[in-house]
């Protein structure tokens, strides 16, 4: 082939040859660009979708619960009160040391008589009459062998000749 | 040689700028959607268990009166004296000089009441008594006990303190979880159910009687 063009005319060869580099750069990069893209747009459209079934499968459940609102507005008051019952029932009360004292006067049976009694929830001071000696011998050693309080001090011991054996025992730790 | 340059490097300069774009805008865009996906997702599966739980529990919510009788949300001190009346009565003893004190805020949004009275008769009965405050409706706890005995009759002063809490105020959010009763709770259900309920809960206030219209013939 004969080039006709003159010298001063001719396209610089470096320049050509950067030139052709870019263009092929360029197509690639409209390649890549399109199918990112598209990608992109892909991923956009598909997510609205999964984002759309979602809220649609959400608002079904809220109606489902809706409709059972009584329900729970009595589970929630129900756990409610269940919490508060437990504090009330972790708080101190003088139950245990109520049953150990009726263990206690069941050891006294008929043979003693309640002078004085009082107790809480720390502690019961118990003030028992014998009229005789041997009655008192029985519960004072069944006392020690099963004590259902932790400590028992014998507070007072008396004898009155009309009364009988007054007892004072003050007792606290409940074991029940 | 501006112009030539523009040529060669202005398409790859728009596809960097445009690619800019997208990547900033749309991948952007994508994630604060794939975020929204999950974030919804997550709730859809809180609702889905909020629904089930729901359904599963209807039977033990049927029960949710009977606590509300073991923990009322008003002060229990006539309903307690009243209950303490009936043991009194079932057992044959006398119940004298009751007095309520005032109602105190305790922990945990908790108020209590003290019931105070004296009780007179048999030794057995009266302890008897005494066991049996626990087993009834307000949750009541013996508190304070004094007593003696004269002639094998047992005289004792007793104080009573039963309990009650305001009501909830506002139900979760209707996206918020909720769960289901634990075994402690169930065993705790089981004991309020086994509670002597009260012969009233609330007490209605006197009806008016007679005519509406005093003058009407």
């Amino acid at each position: 082939m004969i080039n006709l063009l003159p010298p001063n005319l001719t396209a610089n060869k470096g320049l050509a040859k950067i030139q052709k580099t870019m263009k092929t750069v360029t197509l690639v990069s409209v390649v890549v660009f399109i199918v990112f893209g598209l990608g992109v747009l892909g991923f956009f459209i598909l997510g609205s979708l999964q984002l759309g079934n979602i809220n649609s499968r959400q608002e079904a459940l809220k109606a489902g619960i809706k409709q059972r609102e009584t329900t729970e507005q009595r589970l929630v008051l129900l756990k409610d009160r269940i919490a508060k019952i437990k504090v009330a029932k972790s708080q101190d009360s003088s139950q245990e040391e109520l049953e150990a004292i009726d263990q206690i006067l069941g050891l006294t049976g008929e043979a003693a008589s309640v002078s004085e009694l009082s107790f809480d929830a720390t502690k019961a001071d118990l003030s028992l009459v014998f009229r005789d000696s041997s009655q008192l011998g029985v519960f004072l050693k069944a006392l020690a062998s099963a004590s259902p309080f932790e400590t028992v001090i014998l507070k007072t011991f008396g004898f009155s000749p009309t009364a009988g054996y007054l007892l004072g025992l003050s007792m606290s730790g409940a074991k029940l | 040689m501006i112009k030539d340059l523009f040529k060669i490097f202005g398409p790859i300069l728009l596809i960097f700028v445009l690619s800019l774009l997208v990547y900033k805008v749309g991948l952007g865009k994508v994630l604060e959607l794939r975020k929204s996906i999950a974030t919804e997702r997550k709730n859809e599966t809180i609702l889905q268990q909020k629904l089930d739980l729901l359904s599963q529990v209807a039977e033990d919510t049927a029960q949710a009166s009977f606590s509300s009788s073991a923990l009322p949300e008003k002060n229990p001190a006539l309903i307690t004296l009243s209950q303490l009346k009936l043991l009194a009565g079932n057992s044959g003893l006398l119940l004298s000089n009751i007095k309520a004190g005032a109602a105190v805020k305790g922990e945990a949004g908790l108020s209590s009441v003290n019931v105070t009275f004296d009780v007179e008769g048999q030794r057995s009965a009266v302890i008897q008594l005494l066991k049996n405050i626990s087993l009834f409706a307000p949750i009541s706890k013996v508190e304070k006990v004094r007593l003696n005995e004269v002639g094998g009759i047992l005289q004792a002063t007793v104080t009573v303190k039963s309990f009650f809490a305001d009501l909830p105020q506002k139900l979760p959010a209707i996206s918020d979880a909720i769960k289901d009763l634990t075994a402690d709770d169930r065993s705790i259900l089981r004991e309020v159910l086994g509670l002597t309920q009260p012969l009233f809960v609330d007490i209605p206030p006197s009806q008016v009687s007679g005519k509406e219209d005093p003058f009407s013939p």
